[in-house]
């Protein structure tokens, strides 16, 4: 038998189920009240038999089954306040929450004491279409009752007091919400993507070009229905968007696929390593990484998985910190956690694998629910949703910023129209920060959940009425109504995204490299990529503040040097950079863009040492390669002073190589002034490129 | 030659516009000039012959005559004339002075006032035509030390502290216009520019109160001035005193059905209500007062920006931006406009172009347009 919790819907529903199973209230439709004429009647009450059997099963997959036999009876009488209670019911504790209200309100109208939880069923079905006010008025009556009715309480309510004052809270929270909605465009990615199906759990590449989300359409891998909710079972699909024209039509990735549920839920930066979740055994990650153009068979991401639920994972842009949902009781710290589900991270070991999980903590953590992590690639913002204290109902997406000294900053609640009553889950973010991508059930769609991309406009504009006034009685001078300009507090993203591909020099052919970023003040190693052999694609994630050196290595090439210095202050920019290896032999020759010099001089400065370190690797493991270190300048000066200057400044590499103990007879120096230019000398640009350190290859044994 | 008549000359000038034609010239402060002891008549009774000083004192006897009688030009002749014969004779420069103060020839005036000045450094009421001169040639800097040293020769004037106190406005020392006209205020209780300036300065400081205070006394001492309900209503209309602000502009385009800065902000405050139909029409009322009046334009694009009518929105700041090619506010809106169309490539130009014109807020906005660069 295969799984019987939806894989998706076990994560949302999960505190749902307990508390739908403690507190369904036995509703009774009576046989003889029921009957409106003999036509039909028996089929009607089949179905309702039908429907009160996997009502009973207090699952949402159950709701949604009872939902469609209640349905087929409403339409043999549609007066029947028990049966509108039920079909009420069904939609508040499945999908399609809104629909709810108006057959509660008949049941109500038609019988005020239809079941001990009305009240409580009809606050909720408003709260979910946001009339607050009415929500709050039928919780608080709920409530009261539940308090007058003391003892008996057990028998008459569904859940404890608490969570209906929560529920109230999140009435108020949302109407704050609503009250000041933030501008976005939320587009439906159209029907490349989505289906009639469910379409959900979208994860990026940051740069937008690939996305990867779970959907149970027709042609599912196995090709059977989950009996549980009559649906295909959860297949992985794959769509790209490379020239930003439009997502390709969605393709089955058939490597990944299983006839049981697949679902998506992380996505490295670089949109290589994917991280899946199957239901089966106990909630368990996968990951995947492409090679080529093939994905590897999901390997359990063993040191993270426990007998507990792991639901969601989002991988830093280094790749060295693993986000993770868990509702494991306690960290491998020790630490306990702290309710429901908890965000936690785990670092990478030396040896590559997952080290041990810590509770993320507060204020990222609370006693609620937390869930569908995702770390934004500038490495200091968290994203994940979470049903917490500010939520406006179920499962709202909040973020935060962490200060750079592992402390996490309150989380704030990302707003309306993105977060609604309902569940909002699972929600990655673009490496501008400008677009998301998330799902959602709204009019408009192509079916049941869709995947949808948010374009955040920021806070409203300023609107200033122009209008002036003969202020001074003595003059006709108009004067102006001044406007304050209060600047709003703008989320900048502070991040550089470089991508291209890599590339053989001669052949053109891609290569798959490694692409290691330094932090040339702190000689740090940052991170290490890899291009992809098919494609030669690359993309590094570079968060500001850093003077980064770039080196693409791949065996039998000499490595390809780029630098990037990024102030603090500098917001997002993408860079594209192909990359030309060229192979090692006689003649070939690379621009040491990593080493500096004091201006004017010929003083190597510390940050040079990591990219002259490369160079004695590579002398080293050629040992019978002899080079030449040349030096170049502008065109500023003399040409005796550049003379001099790029000698001087040739020489100090090759001192630095024999000092590392490269021998002497391997190496030559010269100083080439401005008579060999790569670039023009009109410019800043231009002169910053010509003055410069070579590396050439003079001969190879 | 007898001495001691005494010429007593006040004009009132006759230049009362005030606040029915507002776009009409400049507005001139009643003058109160006194020929105080410094006029004599000559004794044309003698039979003897005149004597040159006598030919001089005739010919300023008949300015003061003509400019008691309000014939300026005469006036200056006459005091041209007397100065010929007499280079030396202070007062006829004095005179003449006076006379072109009335020409609103303040350029003029300067240089005869000056010219009495070097012979009587101190004379307060010199000092004060000479501040007063200056004001109206916006050389506030001037204006004020002459003001000042008047003040300090005791010269009381209503007039004086209004004056301090507009300029210290002008230079937004809102603290020390209060306090000049709080002087002028106790001077002349019935002064109502001094009322309706110190509410406008009650206003730049916010005190929404005070400054309403200030303009219903203005009101009550001159009840017919389109501009004192308009800057009523505007008071009313920045503490959200919505209500008030309308029946305030409705007042003030009653006394003049052409103020259009009245009915701009009447738009305004029904734009603020929500009333965006009854904005836009009454914006529409104010391009047929004042057809190039960018403002307007401006203001009904908003409306449609709220009606989400972002095409509309679009033509009327377009029409608002062609009037006025530096209005920074305006590429601002049409951006959000274009931006509201997904008209990316076109706001970001709009906000460039805001940028260019120095608009604080521009760099902000356009820090969403890395990928629309192109």
């Amino acid at each position: 038998m295969k799984n019987i919790i939806i894989a998706l819907l076990t994560i949302i529903a999960l505190s749902l189920i307990i508390n739908v199973t403690n507190g369904q209230v036995p509703v009774e439709i009576n046989k003889k009240e029921f009957k409106i004429s003999k036509e039909g009647f028996r089929d009607a009450m089949n179905a309702i038999k039908y429907g009160d059997t996997y009502y009973a099963l207090g699952s949402a997959g159950g709701y949604r089954l009872a939902l469609t036999q209640y349905l087929k009876a409403y339409e043999y009488n549609q007066n029947n306040p028990e049966l509108n209670y039920k079909i009420g019911a069904c939609y508040l504790y499945s999908t399609d929450k809104s629909k709810a209200l108006g057959f509660l309100k008949k049941a109500y109208n038609a019988k005020p004491g239809v079941a001990s939880d009305i009240y409580y069923l009809l606050g909720w079905a408003y709260h979910i279409n946001c009339e607050f006010d009415e929500a709050i008025n039928y919780y608080r009556k709920y409530k009261n009752e539940s308090v007058e009715s003391g003892g008996k309480k057990s028998k008459k309510s569904t859940g404890p007091i608490l969570d209906v004052d929560k529920k109230i809270r999140e009435c108020e929270t949302g109407k704050n919400l609503i009250a000041n909605p933030i501008r976005v465009f939320i587009d439906n990615l159209g029907p490349a993507v989505n289906s009639k199906f469910p379409d959900y759990a979208p994860v990026i590449s940051t740069d937008e070009s690939v996305l990867i989300f779970t959907s149970r359409r027709d042609g599912s891998t196995g090709g059977e229905i989950d009996p549980n909710d009559l649906m295909p079972y959860e297949d992985l699909y794959i769509s790209y968007n490379e020239d930003k024209k439009g997502w390709t039509q969605a393709m089955n990735m058939k490597s990944l696929n299983t006839e049981a549920h697949d679902a998506s839920v992380g996505l490295s930066p670089d949109g290589q390593i994917l991280f899946t979740y199957k239901g089966v055994p106990d909630g368990t990650l996968f990951e995947s990484v492409l090679k080529g153009d093939n994905w590897t068979k999901p390997r359990e991401v063993s040191t993270i998985n426990t007998k507990y639920h792991e639901t969601s994972a989002s991988i830093s842009f280094d790749g060295k910190y693993l986000y993770l949902v868990s509702n494991r009781p306690k960290d491998d710290f020790g630490t306990p956690s702290f309710g429901g589900l908890d965000i936690f991270v785990s670092e990478k070991q030396k040896n590559g694998k997952w080290g041990p999980a810590k509770n993320v903590g507060a204020p990222i953590n609370t006693k609620y629910d937390e869930e569908g992590v995702f770390i934004h690639p500038d490495g200091v913002t968290i994203y994940f949703s979470s049903k917490r204290e500010g939520s406006m109902g179920g499962y709202d997406i909040f973020y935060s910023e962490n200060d750079g000294a592992g402390n996490w900053k309150e989380p704030i609640n990302i707003g309306y129209p993105v977060n609604t009553p309902d569940d909002d889950v699972f929600f990655v973010v673009a490496g501008n920060a400008r677009y998301a991508y998330y799902s959602s059930d709204r009019e408009g769609g192509y079916g049941l959940q869709d995947i949808y991309r948010i374009t955040f406009l920021g806070p409203e504009r300023l609107m200033v009425m122009g209008t002036e006034d003969i202020l001074i009685a003595s003059s006709t001078e108009t004067i102006e109504q001044k406007v304050k300009h209060e600047t709003v507090e703008v989320k900048k993203v502070r991040l550089t995204v470089m991508k291209g591909t890599v590339t053989d020099a001669l052949s053109g052919q891609s290569i798959e490299a490694t692409i290691e970023v330094v932090d040339n003040e702190k000689n740090e190693l940052v991170a290490t990529f890899t291009s992809n052999a098919k494609t030669g694609k690359y993309l590094v994630s570079l968060p500001s503040g850093k003077n980064y050196g770039i080196a693409v290595k791949a065996d039998g090439y000499l490595f390809y040097s780029e630098n990037f210095d990024i102030p603090e202050a500098t917001g997002y920019q993408e860079v594209t950079k192909d990359i030309v290896l060229s192979k090692v032999g006689v003649g070939s020759k690379i621009v040491l863009k990593n080493i500096f010099f004091d201006f004017g001089k010929a003083t190597l400065r510390e940050t040079s040492f990591p990219e002259l370190e490369r160079l004695v690797s590579l002398l080293n493991a050629y040992p019978n390669m002899t080079i030449e270190i040349g030096g170049h300048t502008d065109n500023v000066g003399s040409l005796k002073f550049n003379t001099d200057l790029s000698e001087a400044r040739a020489k100090a590499v090759v001192d630095y190589l024999i000092d590392k103990g490269i021998s002497k007879t391997r190496l030559s120096y010269k100083g080439y002034a401005y008579l060999q230019p790569i670039a023009t000398n009109d410019t800043e640009e231009g002169r910053q490129q010509n003055r410069r350190v070579e590396f050439k290859v003079i001969s190879i044994k | 030659m007898k001495k001691g008549l005494i010429l007593f000359i006040t004009v009132i000038s006759a230049l009362f516009v005030f606040g029915q034609e507002t776009d009409t010239e400049q507005i001139i402060i009643p003058l109160k000039i006194g020929f105080d002891g410094q006029a004599a008549i000559a004794d044309t009774s003698s039979t003897l012959v005149i004597a040159e000083d006598q030919e001089a004192n005739l010919a300023f006897n008949d300015g003061v005559e003509f400019y008691s009688r309000g014939d300026y030009q005469s006036a200056i002749n006459s005091f041209n004339r007397a100065i010929q014969i007499d280079p030396d004779m202070f007062k006829a420069y004095y005179g003449r002075a006076t006379t072109y103060m009335q020409l609103k020839d303040f350029d003029s005036a300067v240089k005869d006032l000056l010219k009495y000045q070097s012979k009587y450094p101190e004379n307060p009421e010199v000092l004060y035509l000479l501040g007063y001169s200056y004001y109206y040639l916006n050389k506030f800097d001037d204006a004020k030390k002459y003001l000042t040293m008047a003040h300090q020769k005791g010269h009381k004037d209503v007039n004086l502290y209004y004056f301090l106190g507009v300029m210290s406005f002008k230079n937004a020392n809102y603290n020390d216009a209060i306090e000049y006209l709080n002087e002028a205020i106790k001077i002349d209780p019935n002064h109502y520019f001094s009322y309706n300036d110190r509410g406008s300065t009650f206003r730049m400081i916010e005190s929404y109160d005070n400054a309403i205070f200030d303009y219903n006394k203005a009101i009550e001492l001159n009840p017919k001035s389109s501009l004192l309900y308009n800057n009523l209503g505007s008071a009313k209309r920045l503490k959200k005193d919505y209500d008030g602000a309308l029946a305030a502009y409705d007042e003030a385009l009653k006394l003049d059905k052409n103020n259009y800065m009245a009915l701009n902000n009447k738009g305004i405050v029904l734009y603020e209500k929500g009333k965006y139909d009854e904005a836009i029409q009454t914006f529409r009322e104010v391009i047929k007062l004042k057809k190039d009046y960018a403002y307007a334009y401006n203001n009904m694009g908003l409306c449609y920006y709220k009606k989400k009518e972002y095409d509309s929105a679009i033509e009327a700041y377009s029409t608002a931006i062609n009037m006025n090619p530096d209005y920074a506010q305006a590429y601002i809106h049409r951006g959000s406009a274009k931006e509201m169309k997904r008209d990316f490539v076109g706001a970001c130009a709009d906000w460039q172009k805001a940028k260019e014109l120095g608009h604080p807020l521009a760099e902000d906005y356009l820090s969403v347009c890395i990928e629309y660069k192109k």
